[in-house]
């Protein structure tokens, strides 16, 4: 397989894979997952990724703390799943990013475990060309684990995108808040059903849930369903979506101030992209992405 | 010295006339307060100017210089010296302010010039202290999780970088408490210059207390029926609008109030 250039010719960019002699990694896959880690204490995790490329774990023990950048690249259909454990007290940064050539259909299954005291700031970016069912599973299984899960999904052209995720609290004192921002251009259509579940006896947790869609021609469509499950009274809770397409009066607004149509429109929809993209500290693949994401948006194939 | 002149207009929306005959002119140099109760359309003649998609011109127009600008788009009336800092200025999350500012003044320069960034962040500085308007407003999302004052001296940090030739202020002083007011008066009037022409609109005479007008205007069911100096404002404060419909005759005027149903999202059940 080759990588996509404006992945492999970023020189600074520090792309592992099979065959690059780098001891901290241990990938047995082929080549279409690979990692991107910026932070050299990453060595004290293991990463194992399987080699028929269907089941793919990252395993951070205890006490570790680092910063991880996860790229994930398909191109051909994937049908696999992504396992990432937390053990006592690690305290782990993640951007995971997820491109795809043209027309895949990818079935993904996330499943991620919080051991306690750990703390997983999640941010994900999902850029994927095609037909996308992903089933997402959080367990906030140790005291006090806390999550935060920010994500962006651009879709564009006649890309479908079906999400599932599901946060559920089965320790006390534990804390989660899901941010969803999801564009919608051309023909794109973007389902996400949002579950949020605090289990009998699990007090003082905390599960919050927010969405934000925009839609950016007649025919996108964006739908979410958040939902929560309460099963303990001593504990917060809360949840809304907001979708629509750009605010006029917004966009009234920045045209006020001497800025035209489309400069104003791309500003609000900075207002999406850049929550995810402030995240993203390594300037090269910043600047990757932020390309990419205008691209994506453009429904440049 | 810009001029802005308001020509017979004429405004509707959804239909319905709002705005009767509007005559009016602005030179720069020159404040005009307008005055009026609530629902008579004073939002409206600043939003109109401005361009606002929501009304319709009926017939009249507005001259910038000379030039109707009855088609003109938002954007560019803006960067022909028009401004309007709003009543409620909206929240635009994950853009920050001094993006949004920046991008704004870039807009003005000619296609060849660039924006001297050193010295706009500066500038930009030196104006948000001078509305004592704290640090880290810069790194802010534009007006999100702002108080109402906040909001309204964000306007005023706009106008002031901006720099427009006509600025409309609607209801620049709702929200504001005592010292805020002071601040806010105080810096719009360092703004006075015969390059600026003003409209403030306002209900109350406390902000003029600070920005003193060289004319009053009242405007009562989408018409100015009154123009006078400062002598009308103390007599507004002191005795309402009242006077004003029995010197011209006009039938009573209401503030009509929609009853609306906000719905809910909770169910009532027994205790048990």
């Amino acid at each position: 397989m080759a990588y996509p250039a404006y992945l492999k010719d970023q020189g600074t960019l520090p792309i592992l894979h099979e065959g690059m002699k780098n001891p901290s990694f241990l990938t047995k896959q082929k080549n279409d997952l690979f990692i991107v880690t910026l932070n050299p204490s990453v060595a004290d995790a293991s990463f194992v990724l399987s080699s028929d490329h269907k089941n793919s774990s990252i395993h951070f023990p205890k006490n570790i703390n680092v910063n991880v950048n996860v790229v994930l690249f398909d191109d051909k259909n994937v049908d696999s799943s992504l396992d990432i454990v937390l053990d006592e007290s690690a305290n782990v940064r993640m951007n995971l990013i997820h491109l795809s050539v043209a027309n895949k259909t990818i079935a993904r299954q996330y499943r991620v475990r919080l051991g306690a005291l750990s703390s997983l700031e999640l941010n994900k970016g999902v850029f994927a060309k095609g037909s996308l069912q992903e089933t997402e599973e959080f367990h906030l299984s140790g005291k006090k684990g806390f999550l935060r899960y920010h994500t962006l999904y651009v879709g564009s052209t006649n890309d479908q995108y079906i999400v599932t995720q599901t946060v559920t609290h089965e320790a006390v004192d534990t804390d989660s808040r899901i941010e969803n921002y999801l564009v919608s251009s051309q023909d794109a259509k973007l389902e996400f059903l949002v579950n949020g579940k605090i289990l009998s006896g699990m007090k003082n947790s905390r599960c919050y849930q927010q969405n934000r869609g925009v839609i950016l021609s007649d025919n996108g469509q964006i739908r979410v369903d958040p939902k929560l499950y309460i099963d303990e009274f001593d504990v917060e809770a809360g949840h809304g979506a907001a979708i629509g397409q750009i605010n006029e009066e917004e966009l009234f607004y920045l045209l006020s101030r001497g800025i035209d149509i489309l400069e104003a429109k791309q500003l609000v929809l900075s207002g999406y992209t850049e929550p995810f993209l402030s995240k993203i500290t390594n300037e090269s693949l910043n600047k990757v992405l932020s390309k990419q994401i205008t691209k994506k948006i453009k429904g440049v194939r | 010295m810009a001029t802005l002149e308001m020509k017979d207009l004429v405004v509707s929306v959804e239909g319905n006339v709002i705005l009767h005959c509007i005559n009016l002119t602005v030179n720069g140099g020159e404040t005009h307060a307008i005055m009026g109760p609530n629902g008579t359309g004073k939002s409206t003649l600043a939003q109109i100017v401005m361009g606002h998609p929501k009304y319709k011109i009926e017939s009249g127009e507005i001259l910038l210089d000379g030039v109707n600008i009855n088609e003109m788009p938002v954007d560019e009336r803006s960067r022909r010296g028009i401004f309007l800092a709003m009543q409620n200025p909206v929240e635009v999350p994950g853009v920050t302010n001094f993006d949004f500012v920046k991008t704004a003044v870039t807009s003005r320069l000619p296609k060849d010039k660039h924006l001297r960034i050193g010295k706009f962040i500066l500038e930009f500085e030196d104006t948000a202290k001078d509305l004592k308007m704290g640090s880290g407003l810069s790194h802010r999302f534009l007006n999100q999780g702002f108080s109402g004052g906040e909001k309204k001296r964000n306007e005023i940090l706009q106008m002031k970088l901006l720099k427009p030739s006509i600025a409309f202020l609607d209801e620049i002083d709702s929200g504001l408490d005592v010292d805020a007011l002071k601040i806010v008066g105080e810096a719009v009037t360092k703004q006075k210059s015969p390059n600026l022409g003003m409209v403030l609109i306002t209900h109350y005479q406390r902000l003029l207390d600070y920005i003193e007008p060289d004319f009053v205007h009242v405007m009562i069911k989408g018409q100015i029926v009154k123009t006078g100096g400062k002598e009308l404002i103390a007599k507004i404060d002191k005795s309402g609008y009242d006077w004003v419909k029995e010197e011209l005759g006009i039938e009573k005027f209401t503030e009509e109030k929609e009853v609306a149903n906000l719905g809910t999202c909770a169910t009532k059940s027994a205790l048990k």
